[in-house]
Order: C-alpha cells, then structure tokens, then sequence
C-alpha cells in the first residue's frame, strides 16, 4: 500500500477544483486538496482559472437586469378584501418598481434626493409583514427612550392620537447614510412613517409623490424630518402641521 | 387545509383567484395576494436574468417571467416557506422549457447523452490556461451558445450562487448530472477563452 495514499494525483484534484470553487467540498477532501494545490503548480493554474471565469461570470455585463418599466402582473385580491390590501400592495408594487430600478425621486439637491430615496425604500421595507415597528407603544414616555443607547440623538417624539393619528411605536431604519429613528403612526389602515436624524437643512417644506407615496419633508432645531406614506396628500399635510405645532410647542416631545 | 384556488386570467388582464376568503388570510390576517408580492418581487431580477439567458430574447423573457408569475401564484398553496428563489427559479426555469417546445429549438429537444458527452471534456493544458484573458463580450457569446442544459447550470451556479442541490432540484436533474454538466460548461468555456476551439463545440 502507498504510504502516501492520502496524497491526490493531479487528476483527482483536478476535477475535486470545481468543487472547491463552489464550496462544496467536505473538510477532508479541503484539506487534501489544499495540500495538493501547495505543492502543484499546475492545479494551482487550474485553480485560478475557474476563479477567474467565475468572477468574469458575475460581471454586471453578463448578467441581465429587466428593463425599466417591466412589471409583471400581480394576483389582485377580490373586491371585499381590497381595502384591506390595498396599502400592503401598493406598497408591495411600489418595492418592486424599486427593485427594477424604475424609481425617480425629484427632490431639489443630490444628497436630499439621495435621503429622499432612502426613506422611500425604508417604508416600503417595513410595510412588509413584521418589519414596521421594534418597539411597540403608544406612549411617547416608552417610545422615545427606547432610542438611547441605539441612537446617538434622541428623537422628539409627540403624541396625536387625539387628532386621529396615533403612535404605534418607533424602530431603527436606515436613511441618508445613516442609522437613523423611524416613528410609526397610524391613521386608518395607512402607515405613517417619520424619519428623523440630526441634520441642517431647510425649513421650508419639500413636497414629493412616487408610486402612490407621499412624502413631506423639513429641518427644525437641528432635525430634519421626513414623513412619508400613502394616505392622501391633504391628511399627511395635516399630520405634518399638526406634528409641527406640537413639536415647536414641546421641541424634545415626551421627556 | 384546502386551498381550492382557480386561477383565471380575465379578459380584462386581471388576475383574480376564487379561494375562499377565509382560508387566503394567514393567521397574521394578511391576504395571500399580498403575502405572494412579498415572496415573489424580490426575487424578479433574478428571474429575468435566468429567463433572458435561455431565451436569450428581452421580450421572451419578459413574457416567460409573466407566465412564472402567474404559474407560482397557481402553485403558492404548494410554496411552505423556505427559499423563495429557488422555488420561483424552479417555475421560471419550467417555463422556459415549455417556451423552448413552443418555439422548436432544436438544441434543447435533442436528448443529451450524459455518457457520451462525457469523455470530451477536459479542463485543458495548464499552458492553455495560463493564457488566458477574460474577455467578457467573448465570454457572454460564449455562454449564450452553450447549450441549454450547460447554460443554465452555469447561471444558477455563478450568477446566482445555488449550492449544487438547489441547482439538482431546480433543473430536476441529480446531483452528479449537474456538477458533470458544470463541469462541461466550464471546459467549453475556458476553451473558447483560451482560443481553442471558436464556438465550443
């Protein structure tokens, strides 16, 4: 018997090599592998080769994105459940209208129209199912210190449920580069999300419309804001005067 | 539980099912139409990418991926969870198997002797391999004149990073089919990159 007879030949490294390059090789096959390609120029050419093919495989000229516009068509619910389903769709079509690439934002600036995007993609996210809200409360005296010790700012939270807007809790979202606070209020079936993180900006109000969503979008006291859903145009700017009285007449929200 | 789905497309181009109402809600009460969006659209970049390189046709392949659409929504009372785009991928895939029998390509009603086809294939000199360049617009023909069953496997392998039995069940073929077809695949490849053998025969 070879007393080497855990050494591979080169034609049995060989075709071992595609299984290496696509991790499917068992520990002991690895390593008896890897001991052969040490000392085997030869498989070691052959090694790289398969590597270099995969990687010119992935390029982003050899792999296919649908073109802008394509939307393949959806299964609509049936009229007694439409309403329903209507904000979780529109949502859910508006995601992929993101994936696809066909969303515009028109915001004034690139890096606003870049934050503008953010949130935009950040709502539809959390309209999935379970991805809305990580800490649910409506209190403010919950909600707001959940923050500290995630966030390094506290965001100002206030309470409108008087006003038919009532908090439904906060989570950490992504937005602007940034990990930043995202409040959830709810009026009717429609979500209501704000994202807030520190920043200077202008005060006056940015207005802009994408698949269905609106967003609202302003700075105050170091802040900037940004409402977003898909309730109508005149009940978000209600939400949002109302949420700018509250918050310049308690600027910190709850304490 | 049953799920008595009957899915017609009306004449109008909407889709509607007629499952009983209760039954589409999950226990979370979420719609399935809904529930179906959310398992499916994330994964349509993918789709189109393996629809257009076997049918190597933008508007076949937009068609194909409508077609899996509607295909998976028939079947989503079958999908119990687990990977998503392998399960859209395994419809996707299908479809393209009935569009080649609709279109009569040649190449993909042949049966394709494994035994066979086997021999041939090597991975090549290490000489041949040392020369080599990626040249990427020789490499996409390449890949596009593979034959099918190769050119699939190559897709699900490099592009979308299946594990060789995801790969097994999307292609319903088994396992030691699909790392011989990879391995074909990769010799055709490598060959015609090295400049042996224009069109990887």
């Amino acid at each position: 018997m070879n007393g080497n007879r855990a050494e591979l030949a080169c034609v049995d490294a060989a075709r071992l090599l595609a299984l290496r390059q696509d991790g499917e090789l068992d520990p002991f096959e690895s390593l008896r592998v890897e001991r052969h390609l040490a000392g085997c120029d030869a498989c070691r050419s052959r090694a790289r080769a398969l590597a270099a093919l995969g990687s010119a495989l992935r390029d982003a000229s050899l792999t296919f994105a649908p073109p802008a516009g394509f939307s393949p068509r959806m299964p609509r619910p049936a009229e007694s459940r439409w309403r329903a389903v209507l904000p979780l769709a529109a949502s859910l079509v508006a995601g992929s209208l993101l994936t696809l690439g066909a969303l515009k934002i028109r915001t004034r600036g690139g890096e606003e129209s870049s934050a503008a995007r953010d949130v935009l993609a950040a709502q539809i996210r959390a309209s999935l199912p379970g991805h809305m809200t990580d800490v649910v409360s409506s209190d403010r005296h919950t909600v707001k210190p959940w923050f500290s010790g995630k966030l390094d700012y506290s965001p100002p939270v206030v309470d409108l449920a008087d006003a038919g807007f009532p908090l439904e809790g906060g989570r950490l979202d992504y937005a602007g580069g940034r990990t930043v606070s995202a409040l959830v209020y709810r009026r009717r079936r429609h979500a209501i999300n704000v994202f807030v993180w520190p920043a200077e900006g202008r005060s006056g109000e940015a207005f802009s419309s994408e698949s269905g969503f609106h967003v609202l979008h302003w700075t105050r006291g170091g802040m900037t804001f940004w409402a977003v859903s898909d309730v109508d145009p005149a009940e978000l700017r209600q939400f949002t005067r109302l949420l700018r009285e509250r918050l310049a007449a308690a600027p910190s929200g709850a304490e | 539980m049953e799920l008595n789905l009957a899915v017609r497309v009306l004449g109008d181009d909407r889709i509607e099912d007629e499952a009983e109402s209760e039954e589409m809600r999950d226990s979370a009460g979420i719609p399935a139409e809904a529930r179906f969006e959310a398992v499916v659209v994330p994964h349509l970049s993918s789709a189109y990418n393996l629809a257009r390189w076997l049918t190597r046709s933008d508007s076949d392949a937009q068609d194909v991926v409508q077609e899996a659409v509607l295909r998976a929504w028939k079947f989503f009372a079958g999908y119990r969870g687990g990977d998503a785009r392998a399960w859209l991928l395994a419809i996707v895939r299908n479809c393209c198997a009935t569009w080649f029998a609709r279109n009569r390509i040649a190449e993909a009603s042949t049966p394709f002797d494994e035994e066979q086809h086997a021999v041939e294939e090597e991975t090549g000199s290490p000489e041949a391999l040392a020369a080599i360049r990626i040249d990427l617009g020789r490499l996409r023909t390449a890949l596009e004149e593979l034959p099918p069953r190769l050119r699939e496997v190559m897709v699900l392998r490099e592009q979308e990073g299946f594990s060789y039995r995801e790969i097994a069940s999307i292609v319903e073929a088994p396992i030691g089919t699909v790392m011989s077809r990879l391995a074909r695949g990769r010799s055709r490849l490598l060959r015609v990159l090295a400049g042996e053998g224009e069109g990887g025969r």
